[in-house]
């Protein structure tokens, strides 16, 4: 059953069309994360959900209750959508306790003492902060306050949590392990949730789908893996992961084997792509290859498929991994390799060959 | 958000309602004529009076508040970027002058250095066989005065702008060689110049619009300016000409409403290139060497004139019989005649009653209905919502007497309101909250800028309604900006003179008036006055001093809050 739907929302501010068209369904107890750059209008979308942003056009429903559709004059006001909202900045109020934040919802619910006193305490105990109660948010640590949010917003049991960009204001380390506790959180609860983030990972750590997007729209809508491994258009391409791409048209398709021959013309090249979905696009005009997915030797190997000559230029070194700058025909190709590789100490000049593995081989048919 | 319109049409209609007496004295004054025979506009507009008038109100205004602008700045630099000795002293003492009323500090400056009885020019012509010295009573007399009771509000406005002020901005231009009083020059004073220019032009409306001074001060010897000239029309002249008032009113608010609109300038100027953050730096001071001890001199001598010097006057005439400084010898003998005098005259005890409710009226609906305004203009996300702060800034255009006046003249078009309202405290508690609304709003609006939508947006998610919303969170984040608000009202309205005059009688007569009415009737009996000074002072003192306690009673007995 679908717990939210938004059908055609359209946000204007001003002249600017913060949300443009944008539908996205999310099931019972699936969490669905909002991914795209800044401005792109995931925030907004989440907004609207909250009852916290009127729309312009379109229906949003909440449990298959129609909350907000302006044709037909219907806005349910946020206080009666039953649900919780986890803001960016925490938005604890300064002057209450942590106890008094989190039983806030409760006491508005008019929820007997005893009965709230019993909640708050799971919901705190649940979160892990267990013995805090009296301290003021501002006596607390940014991870502290992020859970006394989520504390907050859970106490009262929303069917639907919506998450604004949570972990954002975290420290890294902070950051890297609040994500795994709030998606094992999130799935122990059962919890239908919305997550805003610009952060590619954090997107694919904690949801079960990601609808990226950009300038308002639906750029592609699939599992985390799906995005990752097919990118559906030259943005999502770019913004996922990182990536070489290069113009390329495709020469001859043989569905029997499920492969390719597709030129590159800056590389003077012509390579082989082996895939996996069902139905190879006929016309494209990009092929990505993940800076990642290409090996880099200083002899030639013996395989000769999808083996290119070029010259390293450049060579960033970053801790972990190595970034090669590498000229390739008209192309400047980026390889990342990590320690363990041959060439991670090579220098400036060198000349190395780089084999592209079939399947690393990614077309995209539209920009 | 969609919030709801309810602060919108609130706002709506107390500018209206406050607005309304404005309109009837500017149009008004041409339909319907109460009072004496009457001069034209034209007549008054045009007369060589009037430009004389102009030109006094100018000079009183920008010269006090150059003076005032001047000494505050060097007096707030000094202690906060220098390591002055005695700084803790000095920082306490520039809010003890807002204790003083102008009324009161003029009685000070009478006794010091009115030509005949002032003790100052007396005691320099028995020692010295020159002088007066110095006349209180004159155009300089004014502006020293002014210039005098207005450095507290600059330095009000200043000293928070050089604390935040980033050090490291003076100390570049040490390290590259200049000396301290070039960087003063060449840096601080630019960064600054904001602040100052806002803190100058607020100065200059208020002097302009000051009724206090120039009337206990320039008006008895005829130096005259646009509020005692109105006085002038309605109190002295007989028969009362209500109308050359009204005339001479509407050019009055127009001069000070283009120096508002000039603030309004400045100070949305102010906002954009302003260095100023919201955590304020660390602050490094400067070291004076042995030209600390010339710093001190200078902040001594501000601070003696600005407070101690009056302030002690009115102490020391409180508290002795009337000095009469013949022959060389001063007689000092203290006594508590005066304040036996003084409680037990008629009219004392119904005057204290009356500005305390004065002040604790105006200072609830004021800040209540800046609370409306502000909440509205800031919050209720509705398009042009933020002009009502632009429309409650009117008010700084209008000098006290004239809202009075204004009010007045609504109560002669309208006897069935004047019958309930005229003679009462009750519209003397309508003109202060419209004069200290742009204040109240200025105070309440900063507050609440700092509300983030957030928090009321959490609240709304959370299940709360609007209103629950507002009680819950919005009121008691505001709990600062509403008492400081309040406090503020409370204070200037046991002060004001300008806008009540008119309005008191007998039935509703305040402290000011009460001191204006002694001061009038028997000119001698200055010590009984400087009794009911003191009290009035005192009075403000407790006040002010009220928030300062309870914030260390909870310092003290409750654990650390936000």
């Amino acid at each position: 059953m679908e717990k939210i739907e938004v059908i055609n929302e359209v946000k204007k501010f001003g002249k600017v069309t913060a949300v443009d068209h944008f539908s996205f369904k999310v099931k019972d107890g699936e969490v669905v994360s909002l991914l795209g750059p800044s401005g792109c209008g995931k925030t907004t979308v989440l907004r609207s959900i909250a009852g916290l942003e009127d729309i312009d056009e379109g229906e949003i429903y909440l449990g298959g209750e129609l909350v907000t559709a302006p044709s037909k004059k219907v806005f349910i006001s946020p206080e009666k959508r039953r649900l919780g909202l986890v803001f960016q900045s925490y938005a604890l109020w300064p002057h209450m306790t942590v106890y008094k934040n989190v039983a806030y919802g409760l006491e508005v619910r008019k929820f007997p003492k005893s009965d709230i006193e019993k909640r708050v305490k799971t919901s705190l105990e649940l979160v892990g902060l267990k013995g805090l109660e009296h301290r003021y948010p501002s006596q607390l640590s940014g991870g502290e306050q992020q859970r006394v949010a989520l504390a907050r917003s859970l106490a009262y049991e929303p069917e639907v949590l919506l998450l604004d960009e949570p972990l954002s204001n975290l420290d890294l380390k902070v950051r890297e392990r609040m994500r795994g506790e709030l998606r094992s959180l999130l799935k122990k609860l059962g919890i239908t949730a919305v997550y805003v983030t610009h952060d590619q990972e954090e997107a694919f750590c904690i949801s079960d789908r990601v609808i990226v997007m950009k300038d308002g729209k639906l750029m592609q809508e699939g599992k985390p893996y799906e995005i990752y491994e097919t990118p559906a258009n030259l943005f999502v391409a770019e913004f996922i992961g990182r990536a070489n791409m290069l113009k390329a048209e495709i020469k001859s398709v043989d569905e029997d084997v499920r492969k390719a021959l597709i030129k590159v013309p800056d590389m003077n090249t012509e390579l082989v792509c082996e895939y996996e979905v069902d139905e190879f696009p006929k016309k494209c005009s990009f092929i990505i290859i993940r800076h990642n997915e290409i090996g880099i030797y200083s002899t030639k190997p013996k395989f000769q498929e999808n083996v290119v000559e070029g010259e390293i230029i450049a060579r960033e070194y970053r801790g972990a991994i190595t970034d090669h700058k590498i000229k390739v025909g008209n192309s400047q190709i980026t390889v990342t390799t990590h320690k363990f590789c041959g060439l991670a100490e090579t220098c400036e000049k060198t000349h190395v060959y780089l084999y592209i593995h079939p399947k690393a081989i990614k077309p995209i048919a539209s920009t | 958000m969609r919030g709801t319109k309810i602060p919108i049409f609130l706002s709506i209609f107390f500018l209206v309602i406050l607005l309304i007496p404005v309109i009837y004295l500017i149009y008004g004054s041409y339909f319907f004529k109460f009072g004496g025979p009457s001069k034209s506009f034209t007549e008054i507009v045009f007369s060589p009076l009037t430009s004389k008038l102009f030109v006094n109100t100018i000079i009183y205004a920008v010269g006090g508040a150059a003076v005032a602008t001047t000494l505050a700045v060097i007096y707030a630099w000094i202690i906060v970027r220098t390591d002055v000795p005695g700084k803790k002293f000095f920082e306490l003492l520039p809010v003890l002058p807002l204790t003083m009323p102008f009324v009161v500090k003029s009685f000070a400056w009478i006794y010091l250095f009115s030509p005949r009885i002032g003790i100052v020019n007396i005691l320099i012509k028995q020692i010295f066989g020159i002088g007066p010295i110095f006349n209180i009573f004159s155009m300089e007399g004014m502006i020293f005065a002014l210039g005098m009771g207005g450095v507290p509000l600059v330095y009000l406005t200043v000293e928070p702008a050089i604390r935040a002020m980033n050090p490291t901005l003076e100390e570049a231009s040490r390290v590259s060689g200049d000396s301290l009083l070039r960087t003063f020059r060449k840096v601080t004073l630019p960064i600054l110049l904001p602040a100052i220019l806002s803190a100058f032009t607020l100065l200059t409306i208020i002097g302009m619009e000051n009724f206090d001074y120039p009337f206990m001060l320039g008006h008895p010897v005829g130096v005259d300016t646009l509020a005692t000239e109105v006085y002038f029309w309605i109190y002295e002249s007989i028969p009362p000409r209500y109308v050359n008032a009204a005339y001479l009113s509407t050019i009055y608010i127009a001069m000070t409403f283009a120096v508002v609109c000039l603030y309004i300038y400045v100070t949305r100027q102010a906002y954009k290139f302003v260095v100023i953050t919201g955590k304020a730096p660390y602050q490094t001071v400067h070291r004076l060497g042995k030209w600390k001890y010339v710093a001190f001199a200078v902040c001594f001598i501000i601070i003696f004139f600005v407070f101690l010097l009056p302030f002690g006057a009115i102490l020391l005439m409180s508290f002795t019989p009337f000095l009469y400084l013949g022959g060389g010898a001063v007689n000092l003998t203290f006594t508590l005649d005066n304040y036996i005098k003084a409680i037990n005259l008629p009219l004392f005890y119904r005057a204290l009653t009356n500005s305390i409710i004065l002040g604790l009226a105006a200072g609830i609906a004021a800040t209540l209905i800046a609370l409306i305004l502000s909440y509205a203009a800031l919050k209720s996300k509705v398009k042009g919502a933020r002009l009502i702060e632009l429309i409650s800034s009117i008010p700084l255009a209008f000098p006290g007497i004239v809202y009075g006046l204004a009010l007045f003249w609504t109560f002669l078009l309208f006897p069935g309101i004047s019958k309930l309202l005229y003679g009462t405290i009750w519209c003397m508690v309508i003109a202060l909250i419209f004069i200290r609304l742009p204040y109240c709003v200025r105070i309440i609006s900063g507050n609440l800028i700092q509300v983030a939508d957030e928090l009321e947006e959490s609240s709304r998610v959370a299940g709360a309604s609007w209103r629950r919303t507002f009680f819950n969170i919005i009121l008691p984040l505001l709990r600062r900006g509403l008492t400081n608000s309040f406090l503020y009202t409370f204070i200037n309205s046991l002060r004001e003179l300008g806008a009540i005059i008119i309005l008191a009688t007998p039935g509703s007569i305040v402290l000011t008036s009460l001191l204006i009415q002694l001061y009038s009737q028997h000119a001698m009996a200055l010590n009984t006055i400087a009794a009911a000074s003191v009290i009035l002072c005192l009075l403000i003192m407790v006040s002010l001093s009220i928030p300062s306690i309870y914030q260390y009673l909870l310092r003290r007995y409750i654990t650390k809050r936000y």
